[in-house]
């Protein structure tokens, strides 16, 4: 069985930069508690990028780091740590203690380090790095959170919260890595329950194209899924991810045709001339007019030189 | 990785298909002029775009509507 390929950091990512306050709230209830929303808050990619370069660890895409505002009107910086990998415990920890450290280096800013441990080994629960010689002691502590235990929240329909339905899609993406038929069943239900929770109908277009990233599903079962998904929503009558198809469909079948059409222009010129100059082939794949795509077809099928086709060409664009 | 719905990805195919198709018309009917209806409807019915590609570039160079015929009978 092949492994069905899943993105999960660029998912994550999204519904961070989406549903910020929704993740702390879910998360991290104490701390969001502790942070004055009214004041809004930022995401520091810039600052986080600089930091990334400077440490050498490699960028992780789920990384986000935030300004926000306490209570008692503080700044604060909170670095959130999305690990889909378990590891070396020993690895982790440290890096956790350098990006903390490393900020606070270059901005002069102390900053909350949170993570959340995504990877699969129940046992695997890192949560402080500790270093200690002659005296001299680091103990860098960290809150974190194990999406395994969030299984039953995120079933439960009652629970409105985005995150629910993130972390339910990813829990079960993670167990069906080799069976595309219970990915299927399990994509089927959250994307149902999404019509069940009482969101909004951006926030179920939103949840819905997460969704659809992360529990990717083999094309020959996809479009079964998606006809299930068209049924249950005329049963209910809430056509949003249908009206959503049918402006991508639209638009995807236009892009198709659009490369199509440039292709057998290049394929009837290729025929009858062989090698075409790249700039030529270039200037045919920039056209947006299907209309001219069609004459140059059809002139270059009786066309009598490449020269004559430049021309051509030229005088219509 | 930016992020292509799955909607978009299928929706895509069906416009090279039908492109693909219509490529293949065309070119018969700028060499050929009047296509049989019933050849017409056998090439919109054919789902394999290699094969669609094949029968685009030979029918630029083919000598006659019969001998296209002929090799679309042969390939499907």
């Amino acid at each position: 069985m092949i492994e069905q390929r899943a993105d999960y950091d660029n998912p994550w990512k999204e519904a961070l930069s989406l549903y910020f306050q929704p993740f702390m709230a879910f998360f991290f209830p104490e701390i969001d508690a502790n942070i004055n929303w009214s004041r809004g808050y930022e995401f520091l990619d810039k600052e986080f990028q600089q930091v990334v370069r400077d440490a050498e660890m490699g960028l992780r895409e789920a990384d986000k780091l935030v300004k926000v505002w306490r209570g008692d009107g503080v700044e604060v910086w909170v670095l959130i740590h999305i690990e889909i990998q378990s590891q070396a415990t020993s690895d982790f920890a440290e890096r956790m203690y350098v990006y903390n450290y490393r900020i606070f280096d270059m901005y002069r800013r102390s900053v909350v380090s949170l993570a959340v441990l995504a990877d699969n080994q129940y046992s695997w629960r890192p949560n402080q790095y500790h270093n200690e010689l002659w005296g001299c002691e680091v103990n860098f502590l960290f809150p974190t959170v194990k999406l395994l235990d969030y299984q039953g929240r995120s079933e439960s329909l009652t629970e409105k919260n985005p995150f629910a339905v993130i972390v339910a899609a990813h829990l079960t993406t993670q167990q069906t890595n080799q069976d595309p038929d219970r990915r299927y069943q399990g994509k089927l239900r959250i994307a149902k329950s999404l019509y069940q929770r009482g969101y909004s109908r951006q926030d179920i277009l939103e949840l819905f194209r997460l969704i659809d990233w992360m529990m990717s599903l083999p094309e020959s079962i996809e479009s079964e899924f998606k006809q299930e998904i068209r049924n249950f929503e005329e049963d209910l009558q809430m056509p949003y991810v249908t009206s959503f198809e049918r402006l991508a469909r639209q638009e995807g079948i236009s892009e198709g045709i659009l490369q199509k059409g440039r292709e057998v222009v290049i394929e009837v010129l290729e025929v009858r001339f062989e090698v075409l100059p790249s700039d030529l082939i270039e200037k045919i794949n920039q056209i947006e007019d299907l209309e001219l795509l069609t004459t140059l077809h059809r002139q270059g099928i009786t066309i009598g030189s490449l020269a004559e086709f430049q021309e051509l060409l030229e005088r219509n664009s | 990785m930016p992020y292509v719905t799955s909607f978009e990805r299928l929706a895509r195919q069906e416009g090279i298909l039908q492109k693909g198709r219509e490529g293949v018309i065309e070119v018969l009917e700028v060499r050929f002029e009047v296509l049989s209806s019933d050849l017409i409807e056998k090439i919109n019915q054919i789902e394999d775009l290699e094969l669609l590609k094949t029968l685009h570039r030979q029918g630029i160079t083919i000598g006659s509507l019969d001998e296209f015929q002929e090799l679309l009978e042969s390939s499907s």
